[in-house]
């Protein structure tokens, strides 16, 4: 295997990693941006996605029925926190809600864990075969579906927000709350759906990764930060600038990890971001002020 | 002249609160007195995060990095180089603020959510060192048989000789922080955290001052860490992690980030929160192992930041305004 | 001016602290033994325990149920808790019921060495059994040590039981019977270069430690070392790159899920090379996530998998599935060699409190000189006063997976 091949398979194996710390990303960015809230309980919808398709799937149900389950029970879970404790709190500071966020995510771990147990459960990939081979590198199907399930959802919301009615409202209110109230549009009901829909599409994140790295109940943590990271990176208002700041994330770490030194190769790819933001300090391309989402 | 009434009232509270703690010290059981001494190195920590939280209006995610380095350079300095351990106490503190004026210096140019995420990486880096410098840091495993803290015949040992160690780094750590806000810094603090801009704009080095209290919060957290290597007598990066963070800013939100008091009402919160879990849960639920617990912890947290979003210290805040606003109609 | 005078006064503080310490220090450390009272370290648990166990045996166990350790923690605390309910269930022991005071350290060593504190002083047990993990057992022995309570610890690290500690017993096999058993397969089957792998953190680390000191004996050279996190999400990076070494063997000392990531990566990079791993893979569940890439690994585990495939010959036969039948009855759950470590730690007290061993320093005693011959799950014990672990290298076994099972590749 040669530095070319080398380096190729190190870029598809970050792009695999990149493209589900994405999903979580995604939705972190979607909800900071609705509801101004940083929820780090985000990863473990992701779990409750990976770990209800996973049980499901040992159950012998088919692999889509899984899927749109896991999907489901991630984006319920995801309302019922925003109902039980987001909601309630939604005059606090803006850190009170963060570490309830957490609270939440520490309670949901301790459910998992008495529900699923603390082994690891399996998934069946989405599409059984061999690896592809691109010029001596190998990626696996499943990576495959997690970059088209993450281009899929990002056109869904991209087709939402520009060209549906409710999507332009929900613009209006991330820009201007007093503005989208005099239209009739309710903050609350709106905190409340983003939630639904960030659930919803990082428990679709969880359910893609499960054949890949088995469900735990304890994945949830990692996931968190790595995503809020992705946001970070991509600026924290921009889906698709949140996207790029995954993968970017993704490849940065397998390159350096991969290339430099296993052990350090989180802290050289952490350098190297943070260099990055010194010199764009407002993230990787929000050129103006203010929200998008 | 508000200042002076404010000190005395402080100085009468610390009394009151060493005395608390006396009288618990001299009936508690060994088991208790060492929840005490854990409350008060978390205090330590939580002072200095509330410092950076609630008067620079910076977040940090990553204090449980330099809490570990303190009590990695202690317990390194006094295995493997044979340093006496108070001496290492100083150097743990000096060193953890020089790495975090090194690492503060640009991250602090970042805006709130970059500075979160800079240090988030930045107690990963340092948890990543901490296990894979194993030929200074022994690696996962850590370090184990770190000397008790003693000059000549004299060692520090048993809970309550501990308690004068941990809770009176806490009282100093409360005191300093406490000179610090009523004086001009302070001032500049507040203003720095109501709007950063406006601060700057009355000439006020907005980033200077935020690097500052970013370092001395750190140097609180060193000085924590080295004090927990001697007590535990064991480091591992374990304790060191992402988790610890997130605790170290829970206990300063618990306890309200805007009041220096907030800071040991969080970490006793916390502490006995998660020690009452584990002791009362299983006698109301027969048959409750951790994995109970962990949800009844979560709940009852989410109930706590609920019920006191402004920390757990709000009502009797209220009743003490309440109580001094009688006093002074009287007077 | 008034920020100088600001400073000066912040500065005070510290200074002040020093005076205070220094006046405060000499009285209340006085560790010269005539006022032992004011070090407030626990007493010595001298003399049957009093108080509140005068109907019952006080035990004390602190397993990692949460946090990253929760696969180990979980089935050791399950297991205790049904041979106590066994035991109870058949009259105690000597008319006095077993009890046992479980605490969670959710992985941490500090919670560990805090619910120690507890359950010497509030408890007032009289062994503990527990420390999932090297780092808490390691964290508790010195307060154990202090306190002259015996300790049966259910981690491998090899430093637990080495240098002997006089309260301090081991149940788990070491990484240092685990290693030498994989590098002697390697050197008969003629493999020199091999590519070593673990994950970053107590049980990996301490299996290169073994590694790294034993491998010469062996005729066995690294071609190239790589880490990971156990919660890494792919392995593909340290993998391409080891490949690039051409190693003969691929050997990696992780637990689950990562090490069945590990074998589904070098499957998808196609490496045709034989991958050994280490018991920490000895769990059903991988084999179910690694799926045809876990065909042909072959890892060195406890006799607990492959019982039914044992010689009638082997005395650990009848215990091994008893073990493994009455554990998968009560719980649903496949038995795993971790809750087989707590049955061996929890029936050797038994057997010391049956024996009229009921203080701490009677059941350290009979630990160290009547453990002989112990038949358990994890292996046969012999303890003495040279060796706290007391296993031989026959407690391991290797084992394939082959067809979606586990295969006794030698007995």
């Amino acid at each position: 295997m040669d530095a070319g091949t080398m380096v190729l398979q190190l870029m598809l194996s970050g792009l695999t990693v990149g493209a589900i710390y994405a999903l979580v990303a995604v939705g972190f960015v979607l909800i900071y941006n609705v509801t101004g809230v940083l929820n780090f309980a985000q990863g473990e919808f992701a779990a409750v996605g990976a770990l209800t398709g996973a049980w499901l799937s040992m159950r012998g149900l088919p692999l889509w029925v899984c899927v749109v389950l896991a999907v489901l029970v991630a984006a319920a879970v995801a309302a019922g926190v925003e109902r039980a404790v987001v909601h309630p709190a939604r005059q606090s500071r803006p850190m009170t809600v963060i570490m309830l966020t957490i609270g939440a995510g520490m309670a949901l771990r301790g459910a998992a864990l008495l529900v699923f147990g603390t082994d690891p459960l399996a998934m069946p990939m989405f599409t059984e075969g061999e690896p592809i081979s691109i010029g001596g590198a190998t990626i696996l199907w499943q990576t495959v579906w997690a970059l088209v399930l993450c281009l899929l959802f990002f056109a869904a919301l991209v087709f939402f927000f520009e060209k549906t009615y409710t999507g332009k409202a929900v613009r209006a209110n991330v820009m201007n709350r007093f503005a989208a109230r005099l239209y009739g549009i309710r903050p609350t009901t709106l905190s409340f759906w983003v939630f639904v829909v960030g659930g919803a599409v990082s428990g679709l994140a969880g359910v893609v990764v499960a054949p890949i790295t088995g469900a735990t109940y304890d994945m949830g943590l990692m996931l968190s930060m790595k995503g809020f990271v992705a946001a970070v990176i991509g600026g924290l208002n921009n889906a698709a600038a949140a996207v790029v700041g995954a993968v970017l994330l993704g490849v940065v770490e397998s390159l350096a990890t991969g290339l430099l030194s296993s052990g350090y190769g989180d802290v050289i790819s952490f350098a190297l971001l943070l260099a990055m933001l010194l010199v764009r300090p407002s993230g990787l391309w929000s050129r103006a002020e203010g929200k998008r989402v | 002249m508000a200042v002076r009434v404010k000190t005395r009232r402080y100085i009468g509270m610390i009394a009151v609160s060493v005395a608390a703690l006396a009288l618990l010290a001299w009936g508690a059981s060994p088991y208790w007195l060492s929840v005490l001494n854990v409350i008060g190195l978390y205090t330590v920590v939580a002072v200095g995060l509330s410092l950076l939280m609630g008067y620079a209006g910076q977040v940090s995610l990553g204090h449980a990095g330099f809490y570990g380095m303190g009590a990695y350079v202690a317990a390194v300095l006094s295995t493997r180089l044979g340093w006496n351990g108070w001496l290492t106490l100083p150097a743990a503190v000096l060193l953890t603020m020089a790495v975090a004026w090194v690492v503060g210096r640009p991250a602090v140019r970042l805006r709130e959510h970059y500075l979160a995420m800079a240090t988030l990486g930045l107690g990963m880096v340092f948890h990543i060192v901490m296990v894979e410098w194993e030929a200074v840091t022994g690696g996962s495993s850590g370090i184990v048989g770190i000397p008790a803290l003693a000059v000549g015949p004299w060692t520090v040992e048993g809970e309550r000789a501990w308690l004068i160690l941990t809770w009176g780094a806490a009282a100093m750590a409360l005191a300093m922080a406490y000179s610090l806000v009523t004086s001009p810094i302070g001032r500049a603090l507040r203003a720095i955290a109501g709007s950063e801009a406006a601060a700057e704009a009355l000439g006020i080095p907005a980033s200077r001052y935020k690097l500052a209290v970013f370092v001395l919060s750190a140097g609180f957290a060193g000085l924590a860490g080295a004090l927990y290597a001697f007590y535990v007598t064991f480091v591992s990066p374990s304790s060191f992690g992402v988790m610890m963070s997130i605790q170290f800013v829970m206990m300063v939100v618990v306890g309200g980030g805007h009041r220096l008091w907030g800071a040991p009402a969080g970490a006793a919160t916390l502490v006995l929160l998660g020690e009452g879990v584990k002791a009362y849960l299983p006698a109301l639920l027969p048959g409750a192992g951790g994995e109970v617990q962990l949800v009844f912890y979560g709940l009852l947290l989410i109930a706590i930041l609920l019920l006191k979003p402004d920390g757990v210290l709000t009502g009797w805040a209220t009743w003490r305004r309440k109580r001094s606003g009688e006093h002074a109609r009287a007077a | 001016m008034g920020r100088l005078r600001a400073l000066m006064s912040i500065g005070l503080w510290p200074l002040l602290l020093a005076v205070l310490v220094a006046g405060c220090a000499a009285p209340a450390t006085n560790t010269g033994g005539s006022s032992g009272g004011e070090t407030g370290g626990p007493e010595p648990a001298q003399g049957p325990p009093s108080g509140p166990a005068s109907g019952s045996i006080p035990v004390g166990v602190i397993v990692s149920v949460t946090g990253a350790a929760s696969t180990l923690g979980k089935p050791e605390r399950d297991t205790l808790l049904m041979v106590a309910e066994e035991i109870n269930a058949a009259g105690g022991i000597g008319g006095k019921k077993l009890e046992l005071f479980v605490y969670d350290d959710e992985s941490d060593p500090t919670k560990a060495v805090l619910a120690l504190k507890k359950l010497l002083n509030e408890h007032k047990v009289v062994t503990v059994i527990g420390g999932t993990t090297s780092t808490s057992s390691l964290a508790m022995i010195p307060e154990i040590e202090r306190a002259q309570v015996p300790f049966l610890s259910l981690a491998s690290d090899m430093r637990i039981a080495t240098p002997v500690k006089k309260w301090v017993f081991k149940v788990a096999q070491g990484d240092d019977l685990v290693v030498p058993k994989l590098l002697a397969y390697l050197q008969k089957r003629g493999i020199r270069n091999v590519a070593w792998m673990n994950s970053a953190n107590d049980y990996g680390e301490g299996g290169k430690r073994e590694f790294e000191a034993q491998a010469k004996r062996y005729g066995i050279t690294a071609v190239g070392f790589a880490t990971f996190k156990a919660d890494d999400k792919s392995m593909v990076p340290q993998l391409t790159n080891l490949r690039a070494k051409r190693p003969e063997a691929l050997l990696v000392y992780t637990t689950v899920p990562s090490g069945a990531i590990v074998a589904q990566n070098a499957r998808q990079l196609g490496y045709d090379i034989p991958i050994l791993q280490s018991n920490g893979i000895a769990n059903k569940a991988f084999i179910e996530q690694a799926k045809e890439a876990a065909e042909g690994v072959i890892f060195t585990a406890g006799k607990l998998l492959v019982a039914d495939q044992l010689p009638d010959s082997d005395p650990q036969k009848p215990i091994l599935l008893a073990y493994r039948q009455a554990f998968e009855a009560k719980y649903n759950d496949p038995a795993n060699t971790f809750g087989g470590h707590a049955w061996d730690a929890i029936q050797m007290l038994v057997a010391a409190l049956k024996a009229g061993a009921t203080e701490p320093a009677a059941i350290r005693d009979y630990l160290e000189r009547n453990i002989q011959q112990f038949v358990g799950v994890t292996g046969v014990f012999t303890f003495t006063p040279e060796d706290h672990n007391g296993l031989k290298e026959d407690a391991l076994v290797l084992i394939e997976v082959r067809n979606g099972a586990w295969k006794l590749l030698e007995p």
